[in-house]
Order: C-alpha cells, then structure tokens, then sequence
C-alpha cells in the first residue's frame, strides 16, 4: 500500500540546492537497509512548478532577515512537513545548511509532533532511485528530546533525484505499529 | 636583404598566418543557460581542500623534504623502487602501463592511479581504504610487492643520512636516538603474520614503537605536502568556461571539444560522477566493467573495512585532526564492486585506464560507455550508466573535449628529486 501526498513545501531552494517537490508515504519493513519495493519506485513524483531562486541571499529558505515579515520569525524554517492521515503525527524537517551543497557534509533537523510521546523517528537514509544506489556514508540520527532530531553525516555526492527517508516508528515493536500508522516518509529532494 | 629574400619571408608569414586561421575555431557553439550554470561547475580549479589532518600540508620546507623522499630507492626493499617509480612526473604520475611494477618486478594487483590532483580527493587508493594522501603512503611502502620495506628501515634511513635527518629536524623537531637494536631493530613492521618484520615489531615496547610510527608518519606527511603540489589546472577547457557566452572562448578550444563538452554535461550524463572543478565526485561507483581476470575485486567495500581498521586514519593517533566525514563511514550493502572516480584532468596523459588499467586509450573507454559490451550480469549496477551508442563523431567530440582538459605543465623543478632535501 502506498499513500500519496501533497508536499507542504516552501516549494524552492535555489540553484544548485535540493527542491522538494513532493512527498510519499508508504507501508514497508522496518529496516532501513531494506531496498524499496518496485511498487514504491512506480509511484510518480510530480516535479514542483515552483520557480527556482538564482540568488540564494534572496531566497527565503537561505536568509530569513532578507525578507522583512519573517525577521522576526521565531521558529526554524522547516524545508516540508508531512502529517500522518490519521494525524497523530506531523513530521517536518530543514537541511543545514539550506541549500544543500552537493557533495558536501550536511546536517538535518527534524521534529516530529505528536501527543503521543511513543512515536519517534527511528532511522533517516537516502536513495538515488535512477542510479540504483545510495549515500556512500552512513548517517547519525541524535534524539533530542521533544520530538527534535538532528542527523549528521548526510551527504549527497551526486546530481540528480534523490529520496530522503525517515523511518517513523510507534513504541518498540515495528510490527504492532504497522497495521495503524506508516512507516516511512519519503521526502522527494533535487539537486542540479 | 634581397627582394627575394624579403618575398620568400612575406611568403612564409602569409602562409603561417594562414594555417593558423585554418586550426582556429569557425565558432563557439551556442549554450543554453542550464548548460552555461553546469559548465561553471567545473571550473575553475581553486586551491586543495585542507587538510586537518596533516599540519605541515601546507609547509614549503616538508614539501621539499617530500619531495626528496619521493624520487629516493633506497626506501626500498632491494633499493629499486621509488614512489617515482610507479608516479611517473612525465607521464602524468601514472605509469603508462596495465599495472605497476613493483620490488624484484612484481605486479601490483590494480592500475596505479594518477598522482595528479591528489590532494582534492576525499578518499586515497581506488577503494578508498585510506582517508589522506599520508596515511595513504604508509602503505606502498611496507607493501611486499611495491617498495617492500617496513617502517624501522624507513626511520633507520631516514636516522642516518644527514640531508634528511636536518631537513627532517627542520621540520618536525628532534629525531629520536634509534641507535639502540635492541629496542630498535633493524626492520620490524606490525604486519599481521609470523615473519622476522614482525616477531621483531611485537618485542619493541609501546613506547619505542610509537616513537617509530611518530617518524615514519612524519615522513609520509612530508610526501603529501609534496604531492599538495602536483595539480593539474588552467586547461583549454578553463580558458573556455572562463569565457563561456563571450567570443573569446570561441578560440579556446575546438568546435569538436564544445560539442564533446556538450554530450559531458548533457546526454552522456558524465557530469554526474565526473563532478565539480576536479571532476571527480571522490566517492565510488560500479560501472559494470567487465573483469580482466582474477578474483572478483570488492572496492570499496573491502577498502571501507581496511580504512576503518587503520591505525594510520585521520582518527588516529598520528593524526593531527580528523575529517569531519570519516565518522559516518561504514560499509554499505551497495560499494561492493564500487571504486573511486578518478579526476579527469590531465586524462588524456595518464592511460591506460580504469582500476584494472584494461583500456588502453580513452577511445576503448569511451566505446565501453557508449557499447556497454560485454558487461557482466552478475555485477552491482548504477542504474543511471546507460548504453549511449555515440556515433564515431561524437566520440571523437568526446574525446577532443577530454584532450582539452591537459592543464599546464607543472613546474620543472617538481618533476625531479630536488638537489637537496632541506
């Protein structure tokens, strides 16, 4: 089963930065070793029509202060978020730096929203769905506390399509869990 | 001056100015903006990345030092190879053969890669099972089959000939006393079998041996600071992206290399391993390359396991900082078969080429990308790596673009063992 849909993305990062265009949703194993089903790969990701920024120092994403309504502007600038279908959770991530670099060393921050303090990310990883690979690293995800996650060691070496994972589990069996809510978020990310 | 000497002069400048208008470009061809922003990428060249983990990276006088000890035999077994040896200066550090010959002949197991930008990759060796050019050179020399000798030799050598000990003192302090054999004995390395080498390493105290890693390191990091210095830049191709849009880059480099730049970036999908200034991503990939014989080689796989267990990584002890990246590196289902994407520039000196050394000139390489003959079935895959049926045209384009790559040549004093080491 694979649920789809629409980002609820600022739409753009600039050139040469990852631009999420969209969001899937699926049922899968626990694993995140595990390779991802062909049904999930089927499953169409429609490009954003959102504009690119040429200059990253006016893009929203990359510079806060350059846009006067959100100088002041308290909480972090989340790249998309996803909320679950039965909306128990909410998960929203931003790269850091925003935009992503290719090929260099980035950070993640995450937070997952819930009232139910059982659920928690449990795994990040990423995918070249075309190139039939992934990162060369292998990153770390740090829990810290309400809800809030920082992943280090992303890196994304190469141009082109990637998918960005996170594996959102309830309590400590995958398996109870899978027969209420999903498992994986699969954030769409491109880079030129 | 005759009037017929002068006419057979004005003759012979005509002419000249002739032929030089018949090589010149009839035009640059027309970009696209998208093509125009990925061109930029890969140029230009800019300085090394630095390098925490080496604090005398940047020190003119280990350079030199390296230098030294990089074009000297005697850090040999049989006093016969040098890391000029395999790292020939005058064909591109590379060594214009399938693969290296090492002490008494042998055959190393993989194509020596060129030496040539080194200091921009992330990862050293075509598995990556080093994380600097220094630990990376610790290696080949207590290599059996490449200089056969082993780090108490090394630091002996290096003890006892005069030049070295002052260039060394000069740089990295106060040699320590080794005179002793019986701490200090004649050859000894930690390698892990039965042999002499190392039944005499295990009798050594912690102490002493630390004392001997500390020399022998401090050695390698001087042939990196060396090697920091081998940088292939300022090619045809950089002349033409610094231009790019203007008629100036028209006379850059030919039409057919434009066009061979336009399938690189476009339709041949190089680009996306072959990325940035360098060209090269630094990480690996299984391009499906039919194998040349042997056991199956596991790359990066095996060279991860390697990379994590050295004592000689930026992690270690002897380091002087770690790179930030070695901490999230651990074997991955998908690098088995994977190896190192080379840097592209100076290419067109440094055949044969892949890991295996098994294509002799870029043409054969580009035929396999475009052909994708012969590939095995059985072997991990990048999905991206398509067959391309270039016509013979286009990989002539292909191959002018990669020709005009060739960056200036190095310096003459680089590609000789220095008069001294200090």
């Amino acid at each position: 089963m694979v649920l789809e849909t629409v980002a609820k993305s600022r739409g753009f990062h600039g050139i040469g930065a990852a631009m999420v265009v969209g969001m899937l949703l699926s049922l899968v194993g626990c694993d995140p070793s595990a390779e991802p089903t062909s049904t999930e790969l089927a499953v169409p990701v429609s490009p954003s029509p959102s504009p690119r920024s040429t200059n990253p120092s006016t893009n929203p994403s990359t510079n806060p202060s350059a846009n006067p309504s959100l100088a002041n502007y308290s909480e972090p600038l989340w790249a998309a978020e996803f909320e679950s279908p039965t909306g128990v959770w909410r998960l929203r991530y931003r790269p850091i730096p925003d935009p992503i670099v290719r090929n260099e060393l980035f950070e993640i921050d995450a937070e997952l929203v819930s009232s139910d303090p059982n659920i928690r990310i449990t795994a990040v990883d990423a995918r070249m769905p075309e190139h039939l690979h992934g990162m060369t690293l292998r990153p770390e995800l740090h829990d810290l506390g309400d809800g809030r996650y920082r992943i280090e060691g992303m890196l994304f070496h190469m141009a082109g399509f990637w998918e960005l994972f996170f594996w959102v589990e309830h309590g400590a069996s995958c398996i109870e869990q899978k027969a209420a809510e999903p498992q994986r978020v699969r954030f769409a990310v491109v880079l030129e | 001056m005759s009037q017929v000497t002068f006419a057979k002069l004005a003759t012979a400048a005509i002419s000249i100015a002739l032929s030089a208008a018949a090589t010149e470009p009839a035009d640059a061809l027309e970009f696209t903006d998208s093509e125009i922003r990925i061109i930029r990428q890969h140029s230009p060249l800019g300085p090394p990345p630095p390098d925490p983990s080496n604090r005398f990276a940047e020190d003119p006088a280990a350079a030199r030092l390296g230098q030294s000890l990089f074009f000297d035999a005697r850090f040999s077994a049989n006093n016969d190879v040098s890391c000029a040896t395999c790292h020939i200066p005058g064909l591109g550090f590379a060594n214009g053969a399938q693969r290296g010959t090492g002490t008494g002949g042998q055959l190393t197991t993989r194509h020596v890669p060129t030496l040539l930008n080194n200091a921009y990759n992330r990862w050293f060796f075509w598995d990556g099972r080093a994380d600097s050019a220094w630990s990376q050179a610790t290696q080949p020399l207590e290599n059996p089959i490449e200089h056969g000798a082993d780090r108490l030799q090394i630091a002996h050598l290096a003890s006892h000939t005069p030049e070295i000990r002052a260039a060394y003192e000069r740089v990295f302090g106060s040699m320590p006393d080794l005179s002793d054999r019986t701490r200090f004995p004649e050859h000894a390395a930690p390698t892990p079998d039965v042999s002499p080498r190392a039944r005499a390493w295990r009798s050594m105290s912690v102490a002493d041996q630390h004392a001997v890693d500390r020399v022998f390191t401090n050695l390698t990091k001087a042939i990196s600071a060396y090697e920091r210095e081998i940088v292939s830049r300022d090619s045809a191709f950089d002349r033409f992206a610094a231009n790019i849009g203007s008629h100036e880059s028209a006379s850059a480099i030919p039409e057919s290399a434009q066009r061979g730049l336009r399938l690189f970036v476009g339709r041949g999908n190089c680009r996306l391993c072959h990325s940035g200034p360098n060209f090269s991503d630094g990480e690996f990939h299984d391009t499906a390359l039919p194998r040349s014989g042997g056991l199956r080689d596991t790359g990066r796989w095996g060279g991860t396991r390697r990379l994590l267990m050295d004592p000689f990584n930026s992690g270690g002890t002897f380091s002087d900082g770690v790179r930030p990246v070695l901490r999230f590196v651990a074997p991955r289902q998908d690098s088995s078969g994977a190896f190192k994407t080379p840097t592209l520039r100076g290419v067109a000196r440094t055949g044969p080429y892949m890991h295996t050394g098994q294509f002799k000139t870029l043409r054969e390489v580009l035929n396999f990308y475009s052909t994708r003959e012969n590939i095995p079935r059985t072997h991990g895959e990048q999905g991206i790596i398509r067959r391309l049926d270039f016509t013979e045209s286009e990989l002539d384009d292909l191959e002018a673009f990669l020709e005009s790559l060739t960056g200036r040549p190095l310096p003459q004093e680089l590609l000789t063992a220095p008069p001294s080491p200090e």
